[in-house]
């Protein structure tokens, strides 16, 4: 107990140190948290492991698949009906702007960052974050101080190393390079994660750059050095949105962008990671579908499961919903963060009413799902005495390159209160390391 | 086959001297089955390092930057068009089944359309959305610009040829016919035109809702897409060091048929 009070308290001095908080939005305001280590780690054993492995690469191939699919003039999944059309060009994040581009060696997802949770019977994807998933600095800063405070922990047990998330991404920026440099873009220091960003590119080799860095001359890229003279870029690991990357092709007062950029990826001069446009495969509404698009593209069962989902667009799905509304949790598919969450159990008969009105309305906008009962982990309480049981999730990185590789770790993200099953970094609450064992 | 010699010019002015400029200009027609384009010539000034490229629905792109100070901007395209009966044969991209940015239903445009009774058919539907819209419009210069939705125009009632042809292209795709926007010039107009195209039988037609006619002849189409967004003709993007600028835009288009 001691130890572990120690190594706690050790990570989340180095965090503050590094200034890494999470700033978020909450009622129009602008707040800087903390996002506090535990140092009790989550355990995950070997033959899991290997399991969720094998499904997060399933998963992963088959989400590229799809980007693949709906981004070219073909569609067949459209076509064949396995997805209606409509749930794609109405999302959100379709970018008719991305429509017959070839991102580089066809990859669309480098990194994905899914959620999942484990529940008593089986572990649960609740969720796939395909466009600028963040937080694999967190477990790999806690790993690295709570090995060089207790070396021993790490020899007496039996754990996969996890220091190797900079090569991981470093080469799948090299399998994905259209010639040049690779950078890391960051719209600045005011970034929720600038640290990540500047630490991840320190770790990988790469280039930290600015917007104002970057300059597209005929059609190509270029990093503008002190000296003034232009190094080509043939990656960029880019942490602004879509919306924010190029003034003229998306949001036209952007400052954070590069003028012309998606003109050179049209073109094939250089990679966009994660590629633009991937907001339409990890909408809400879509992730429904993910386990029918693995049968559709690979001929083969999904590995893991989703949460048992429901949509209002298909009638006897809508039924359920209407009939079961108090036992499930209700997502507004057009937010995102955590906040469009709603538990049906938490709101008074009226309000209930209220809800079932808006979805006969608007049935696109909306899923639900059973709550499933994932299990807790302990957390050392805030003396430091005791433990506590808090709800927790784990969010995996899968990197898509050459070939697809799950990083042996992960992010596990626990709730902040004890009845709370919304683990979000964005709603406050805390993260742990995440120990793969040989066994 | 009719035969049409074109020349198109823009000049923007700015109000203060701008740095690092950065545009897009749509403003190349390109060949298609019915439109065949030759002789045509570019002049961008100041003198600009530009690319060219094709943007995501198939329109022509140039891509460039002025870097030195500069109070003027000024691209001329000119050039030949020999133009068919308007039909553009190609597969379907069903995308422009559903709604988009400036091409969307608001509840008053689905009450309104409720209460039409509309004809049977592809053709006789467009003709008579197209006409629907052009009485229920009256055609006023700036009222709207290049932002307005089809359902801020609608509440209006008043616009320019873009407001037209995004409310008959929401109306064309509830109804389940694929529609786009189509950007260009017309003979004798002075300025740039937008119509609407819509998709019968493998191929794309034209109709102009501005002017309540089917489209044959004499229509230089220099982009597509599902709205007006994806065809703006000029985009631009720069730097001033001396406060707001003010710009003032100057455009003319010659269109002649040569016989």
């Amino acid at each position: 107990m001691e130890h572990l009070r120690e190594q706690k308290e050790r990570v989340n001095e180095t965090l503050d140190r590094y200034g890494v908080k999470f700033s978020l939005y909450k009622n129009g305001q602008f707040i800087e948290q903390l996002f506090p280590f535990d140092a009790i780690p989550r355990i995950i054993k070997a033959k899991d492991f290997q399991k969720l492995e094998k499904g997060l690469i399933q998963r992963s191939h088959a989400l590229n698949l799809f980007l693949n699919d709906i981004y070219s003039d073909k569609g067949y999944i459209l076509r064949d009906k396995i997805v209606p059309e409509e749930y794609v060009y109405n999302a959100p994040g379709f970018l008719p702007e991305c429509m017959n581009i070839k991102p580089p060696q066809g990859v669309y997802n480098h990194i994905s960052g899914i959620d999942l949770v484990e529940a008593p019977d089986d572990w649960y994807i609740l969720e796939d974050n395909l466009r600028v998933p963040s937080g694999a600095s967190y477990p790999m800063i806690a790993r690295d101080i709570t090995r060089r405070i207790s070396p021993e922990t790490f020899e007496i047990n039996k754990i996969v190393d996890n220091r190797n998330y900079p090569q991981l991404l470093k080469s799948m920026f090299d399998d994905v390079n259209c010639g040049g440099i690779t950078v890391v873009l960051t719209p600045g220091r005011y970034n929720s994660a600038f640290f990540e960003h500047s630490y991840l590119a320190e770790k990988t080799g790469s280039v930290l750059a600015f917007p104002e860095d970057l300059e597209v001359i005929d059609s190509k890229v270029y990093y503008k050095t002190f000296n003034s003279t232009h190094q080509r870029v043939g990656a960029i690991y880019r942490r602004v949105s879509d919306d924010y990357i190029d003034p003229m092709t998306f949001v036209q007062d952007s400052v954070i962008g590069v003028p012309h950029l998606m003109e050179a990826y049209s073109k094939g001069n250089v990679a966009i990671i994660n590629a633009p446009g991937n907001g339409v495969a990890d909408d809400k509404g879509i992730y429904y579908f993910v386990p029918a698009m693995i049968k559709y593209y690979l001929g083969e069962e999904p590995i893991l499961k989703n949460a048992p989902t429901y949509i209002p667009y298909y009638d006897n799905d809508k039924k359920y919903i209407l009939d079961n509304i108090e036992n499930l949790v209700i997502k507004d598919v057009s937010e995102a963060g955590g906040y469009g969450v709603i538990f049906g159990r938490d709101l008074t008969n009226e309000k209930l009413e209220e809800l079932k009105n808006i979805i006969n309305e608007n049935p696109r906008r909306f899923i639900a799902q059973e709550i499933i009962n994932f299990l807790d982990l302990q957390v050392l309480s805030d003396d430091g005495q005791t433990t506590v049981p808090r709800k927790a999730d784990l969010r995996a990185f899968v990197i898509h390159g050459k070939d697809v590789k799950v990083w042996n770790s992960g992010l596990t993200r626990f709730s902040r209160n004890p009845d709370s099953f919304v683990v979000n970094s964005s709603q406050g609450g805390g993260f742990k390391d995440t120990w793969i064992m040989y066994q | 086959m009719k035969t049409y010699d074109f020349e198109f010019t823009t000049k923007i002015d700015f109000s203060l001297p701008v740095i690092n400029h950065n545009f897009v200009l749509k403003c190349i027609p390109h060949n298609s089955f019915c439109q065949m384009i030759y002789d045509e010539k570019l002049t961008v000034e100041p003198d600009a390092n530009f690319t060219t490229g094709k943007d995501s629905y198939g329109n022509i792109t140039v891509n460039g930057t002025i870097l030195p100070e500069h109070t003027s901007f000024m691209f001329s395209v000119k050039g030949k068009a020999g133009l068919g009966k308007y039909k553009i044969m190609e597969e379907l991209n069903r995308v422009y089944l559903y709604p988009s940015s400036s091409a969307k239903l608001s509840d008053n445009m689905i009450a309104f359309l409720k209460k039409l009774s509309i004809p049977e058919g592809t053709e006789n539907t467009v003709k008579f959305i197209s006409e629907t819209v052009y009485n229920y419009m009256t055609y006023t210069k700036g009222v709207t610009d290049i932002n307005t939705t089809a359902a801020e125009a609608f509440e209006l009632k008043q616009g320019v040829c873009q407001d037209y042809a995004h409310i008959v292209i929401a109306f064309l795709r509830e109804l389940k016919i694929p529609a786009r926007y189509a950007a260009g010039f017309i003979e004798g107009d002075g300025e740039t035109h937008a119509w609407v195209e819509y998709y019968h039988n493998g191929a794309w037609y034209a109709i102009d809702p501005t002017n309540n006619n089917i489209v044959d002849y004499g229509y230089i189409k220099l982009s597509q897409g599902l709205d007006s967004l994806g065809c703006s003709v000029e985009r631009g993007c720069f730097v001033s060091n001396q406060g707001i600028v003010n710009q003032t835009a100057n455009v003319t288009v010659k269109v002649g048929e040569i016989k």
